[in-house]
């Protein structure tokens, strides 16, 4: 026989409701990195921005101060030189405004007023001085706006030694900032081209430094991505950057205590199996000795309940070990050989064709090729297998067949298919869970049979599909990986 | 028949000790290992049924001394574990049988019987299965009483047939047996013998099942 039958998908999932052999989410770390990465963003980021907007603002005044100095210094200069220029106007004529202007002033407007601070001479109408600008000797400067214009404006309060010896003046100027204003904004230009400039490679240079510091950290998050389930070995130390280390030195430790732990706990499991066993076996042979030795019939139903009592149980202590030694966290590698899956499915149902005998069930065994590599855990094989057909073998009814087939299209693959009741495929995703029994069924059973078959199949990388077989029952599918031709020692 | 029974759980090794005594052989019984190889040793017990789990001295000790030791009464090992290698091990340690815990007293009586058969030096001469009765050593086969007329290989066949009663013989198994023969023998040919086979043993209520994919299988009867 080829492929069995195809009515329904050959899913490399779980057919079922909420059957789940999909890949589990990769690990959360991806967010966290990024998470820490807008952290180092942000971090970095806002004060270098605050730090070169503050420069560039204290810049820009420095800037306007710097410019203003120069300026300042020519116009004190003209406000002495006109001055002096008036000093030198003879007493009897009367100085005209023109004269007193300095060559290229013509944009300067000027009012010099008396001692009584009557406007004398001027060619625009300056406001008065302020007292407090002529409490001092020499030019006092100050900005403000004059007739909506922002302008600079000088007071000089000057004293005449030819003309009117003694005599007080004082002489306000105001020179239009238009020039400064172009000057400082030059100079900021320059200041804040170059701040920009330097923002993008500061930028580029923490995002570069970022992505380089983080390249450690992300190639150990692949590889715990990447890892199986049940890999407890320790993460390589070497792979972190020195900050990370101490943290992957804690979570070694972490899986070293967990491994300790599983390792302890599949002990447990193990010694209570074995523990159980000693005394199961006194109960049964108790009973049985008592069945024998008494002539009541109601006392050898009991006893025959007893015997079967205790059967039930020990094979829920073997099935019980079976499960803890399939565990993912007692996955022994060194279990692991190459095999060959049509010998092994061969020879497990050799045994049990005389329990199939028993219920008047025809089992049989298909099988295309004779050669199946398979890289896998003899033992585990041999308890999957069992327990499909165990399974099988209680729900087919007397008269019924159960067939077990092997074959290999894209990696090997096994499939027991009976002519029992079948599998509703509202339940179909349950039945691998521990101790779920199909409802209704009415057959004793653990529970455990197909939960065993599952973690089997998990250890293996197989995918397990149930599906309807031709005429009513269930078929199960165990699909194995293919095999990498490296791992493919078999001959 | 004397036989020692060494186990340390109390349950079992009564019902033990009364069912040996049932069966008619005479009983001694310890709890430990040390005591159990002195015993072994200086005893002259027909058979022991050893617990590998003991105190003191470990099951698989006592047996390895006790070949050590060049003493070669049967001895059946009680194992709780099922694991492949630790049978295995018993066997290579000098078990003659195994039984795992836990087990059928009858599979034990009979087990102790065949052994203690074995140790006088009479195997099982005559296989039988239903009104089919086997002679091994003279290579007779009789059929409710009387003779039937089978040809060598079919006589091959059968006995392999006969020796795993109630367990599947694949055809390779069956070409194997008649390898002796020194012919090539297809699987076809075997579909031939099977075939005179049933014919010859069908008038005796003896059948002979075939297993889809797997082999043929007589019935324990």
């Amino acid at each position: 026989m080829s492929e069995p039958s195809l009515a329904y998908p050959l899913p490399h999932t779980r057919d079922g409701a909420n059957g789940s052999l999909v890949q589990r989410p990769g690990p959360a770390n991806e967010e966290e990195t990024l998470f820490l990465r807008h952290h180092l963003v942000n971090w970095l980021f806002t004060p270098l921005y605050l730090l070169l907007l503050f420069s560039t603002v204290t810049g820009y005044i420095a800037a306007l101060k710097l410019s203003n100095q120069p300026y300042d210094l020519v116009l004190s200069e003209r406000a002495r030189l006109m001055a002096s220029r008036f000093d030198l106007v003879p007493d009897d004529a009367a100085p005209r405004a023109a004269d007193l202007l300095p060559d290229g002033a013509g944009h300067l407007t000027f009012t010099l007023f008396d001692a009584n601070e009557r406007p004398l001479l001027g060619n625009a109408n300056l406001p008065r001085p302020r007292p407090h600008d002529l409490a001092v000797d020499g030019p006092r400067l100050r900005s403000t706006t004059l007739g909506g214009e922002k302008v600079r404006l000088l007071t000089l309060r000057f004293h005449t030694s030819r003309r009117t010896p003694g005599a007080e003046y004082a002489l306000v100027m105001a020179e239009p900032v238009k020039d400064r204003l172009f000057l400082g904004r030059s100079i900021l230009g320059n200041i804040v081209i170059p701040q920009f400039i330097f923002i993008l490679i500061a930028g580029l240079a923490v995002w570069i430094g970022l992505k380089r510091g983080f390249e450690p950290l992300e190639r150990l998050c692949g590889a715990v991505a990447k890892r199986r389930s049940d890999d407890l070995s320790p993460l390589d130390e070497a792979m972190a950057p020195g900050e990370v280390r101490p943290l992957i030195r804690e979570v070694n430790a972490l899986i070293e205590r967990l491994k300790a732990m599983m390792e302890q706990q599949k002990r447990f499991v193990a010694n209570a199996a074995h523990q159980l066993r000693t005394p199961f076996a006194g109960l049964r042979a108790q009973a049985e000795l008592a069945k024998r030795e008494t002539a009541s019939p109601a006392v050898k139903t009991a006893m025959e309940g007893i015997c079967a009592g205790a059967g039930r149980c020990s094979r829920l202590v073997n099935q019980l070990l079976t499960l803890a030694r399939n565990d993912p966290g007692a996955r022994n590698d060194e279990a692991m050989s190459d095999l060959n899956l049509y010998r092994i499915a061969q020879e497990t149902a050799m045994n049990w064709v005389p329990e199939a005998v028993k219920k008047d069930i025809d089992l049989g065994f298909e099988g295309a090729k004779t050669e199946l590599p398979l890289c896998g855990d003899e033992g585990a094989l041999h308890d999957l297998i069992d327990n499909l057909l165990d399974n099988a073998i209680r729900y087919t009814p007397s008269g019924g067949h159960i067939t077990l087939c092997t074959g290999d299209d894209c990696g090997v693959w096994l499939s027991v298919e009976d002519s029992g009741p079948g599998i509703p495929a509202l339940e179909r995703s349950r039945v691998f869970n521990r101790f779920y029994r199909v409802s209704g069924s009415g057959q004793p059973g653990s529970g455990l049979g197909l939960a065993i078959v599952d973690e089997v199949a998990q250890r293996h990388g197989a995918t397990v599909a149930i599906g309807d077989a031709e005429g009513g029952g269930a078929v199960f599918i165990i699909r194995f990986p293919p095999q990498s031709s490296k791992d493919a020692g078999f001959p | 028949m004397r036989i020692l029974i060494v186990e340390d759980d109390e349950v079992l090794s009564d019902s033990l000790i009364r069912a040996m005594a049932a069966a008619g052989y005479a009983t001694d019984h310890v709890a430990d290992g040390e005591q159990a190889l002195a015993m072994l040793l200086d005893g002259c017990y027909d058979l022991a049924i050893l617990d590998l789990s003991l105190p003191r001295l470990d099951g698989l000790m006592v047996l390895r001394q006790l070949r050590a030791a060049k003493k070669s009464l049967p001895v059946i090992v009680l194992t709780a574990r099922d694991s492949v290698n630790d049978r295995v091990l018993g066997l290579d340690f000098g078990a003659d049988d195994y039984l795992t815990k836990p087990f059928s007293l009858v599979e034990l009586e009979a087990r102790v019987r065949a052994l203690l058969r074995r140790g006088q030096g009479g195997g099982a001469a005559t296989l039988v299965c239903g009104s089919l009765e086997f002679d091994s050593v003279g290579r007779r086969v009789t059929l409710a009483g009387e003779p039937a007329e089978l040809s060598a290989r079919e006589l091959a066949v059968l006995e392999t047939l006969l020796f795993r009663q109630g367990k599947v013989v694949s055809k390779e198994q069956l070409i194997e047996s008649l390898c002796a023969w020194g012919e090539e023998v297809t699987p076809n040919a075997i579909e031939v013998y099977m075939h005179r086979l049933r014919k010859k043993l069908e008038p005796g209520g003896v059948d002979i099942r075939t297993v889809r994919g797997l082999g043929y299988m007589m019935d324990k009867v």
